[in-house]
């Protein structure tokens, strides 16, 4: 008997020493699920202006193309991830790389559970910013769904949009996995008690394709530091400076 | 005597007469054909900025569709208007 509980002592502690030296890389995938050339009025929308509809048509068709081959990692350890486009010089030359990646795929994310510090490095308006981020509210829904051999869970958020006619609520859907036990997920959305396995926002999607725990070489993390440090209102009151002095410029 | 220095006079005014319809003639038909070429030349310049690469290219409002584009992705996609305008001008104006 007392051989028995030394034995399950031990296999417990194995288990949480495992979990904690948990590291890895998420590999992600995006889709686009809807474009501008497939919105309803299109057509009549651009009936005047055929080389505008033209141009969409093909960036739309190219876009769709390259995101075949463009992937994204999320390198995770005990307590830091890193979410970013894996570029190659031969993708990034191709004219229809950043729309395809889009303004989120374009910014590095990083997250610390252990001060609960989140971080997005972008690069925008002709200098580089650290944006810091706000927590994420979740709702957990109880509904359920396969993605390969995992058990997905749904959870729910909202992010506040600024359109032409003021703030709209956005729905982002995310499904993650309690097997695997990493609050981590694709482009900053952290916090859920399991790997988010996909991620819905706007008219695109991030899937995973490629899951390596524990792999042989440790993954290292480097946190992004260079950038001037604002929030999230801050950074858009710069972005709306910036669209109004290009619009005068023209 | 009389006569015959009348007659001379005659000549040299109707020479100079003649003289003058050449040289106008000469003036319009060289100002014809140089505005022909300029016309030619313009067109040939337009025409060969319209159409690079396959894609279509529009010297003149270009700016305008970067900034519709912008606005239309920012709606769709999110993020700002700026980076899809800017993606957009870069990419299919220059």
């Amino acid at each position: 008997m007392k051989k028995i509980k030394i034995l399950l002592t031990l296999i417990l502690f194995t288990n949480i020493a495992v979990a904690q030296n948990l590291n890895g890389v998420i590999v992600y995938q995006k889709e686009i699920t809807k474009f501008l050339s497939e919105s309803k009025n299109f057509i009549k929308k651009n009936e005047n202006q055929s080389k505008y509809s033209n141009t969409l048509l093909m960036i739309d068709q190219n876009t769709k193309t390259l995101l075949k081959s463009i992937q994204f990692s999320m390198k995770f350890n005990n307590f830091e991830s890193l979410f970013k486009v894996d570029g190659f010089l031969e993708l990034e030359t191709n004219r229809f790389f950043k729309i395809a990646i889009g303004p989120e795929g374009s910014s590095i994310y990083y997250s610390n559970q252990n001060n609960n510090e989140t971080l997005r490095q972008v690069d925008a308006y002709g200098e580089k910013f650290l944006i810091e981020g706000m927590p994420i509210h979740w709702n957990l829904i109880n509904k359920t769904k396969k993605i390969g051999e995992y058990t997905c869970y749904k959870a729910t958020t909202t992010k506040m949009y600024k359109g032409r006619k003021g703030y709209v609520k956005k729905l982002i859907t995310a499904w993650y996995t309690p097997e695997i036990a990493i609050p981590y997920g694709p482009v900053g959305y952290n916090g859920l008690p399991g790997l988010i396995m996909e991620l819905s926002m706007y008219n695109y999607r991030y899937y995973v394709i490629k899951i390596e725990l524990n792999p042989k070489n440790r993954v290292i993390i480097k946190k992004p530091t260079q950038g001037k440090k604002v929030t999230e209102e801050e950074f858009r009151k710069i972005g709306k400076k910036a669209m109004e002095s290009l619009k005068k410029g023209f | 005597m009389n006569f015959l220095n009348k007659n001379h006079e005659h000549k040299i005014i109707n020479v100079k007469n003649v003289s003058k319809k050449i040289i106008l003639g000469i003036v319009f038909v060289f100002a014809t054909v140089s505005f022909t070429n300029a016309k030619n030349y313009t067109n040939n310049s337009n025409s060969n900025s319209s159409k690079m690469d396959g894609v279509e290219r529009y010297p003149m409002t270009c700016m305008e569709a970067a900034f519709k584009y912008g606005d239309e992705m920012a709606g769709l996609a999110g993020g700002d208007a700026y980076y899809w305008t800017e993606v957009y001008y870069s990419n299919f104006c220059s």
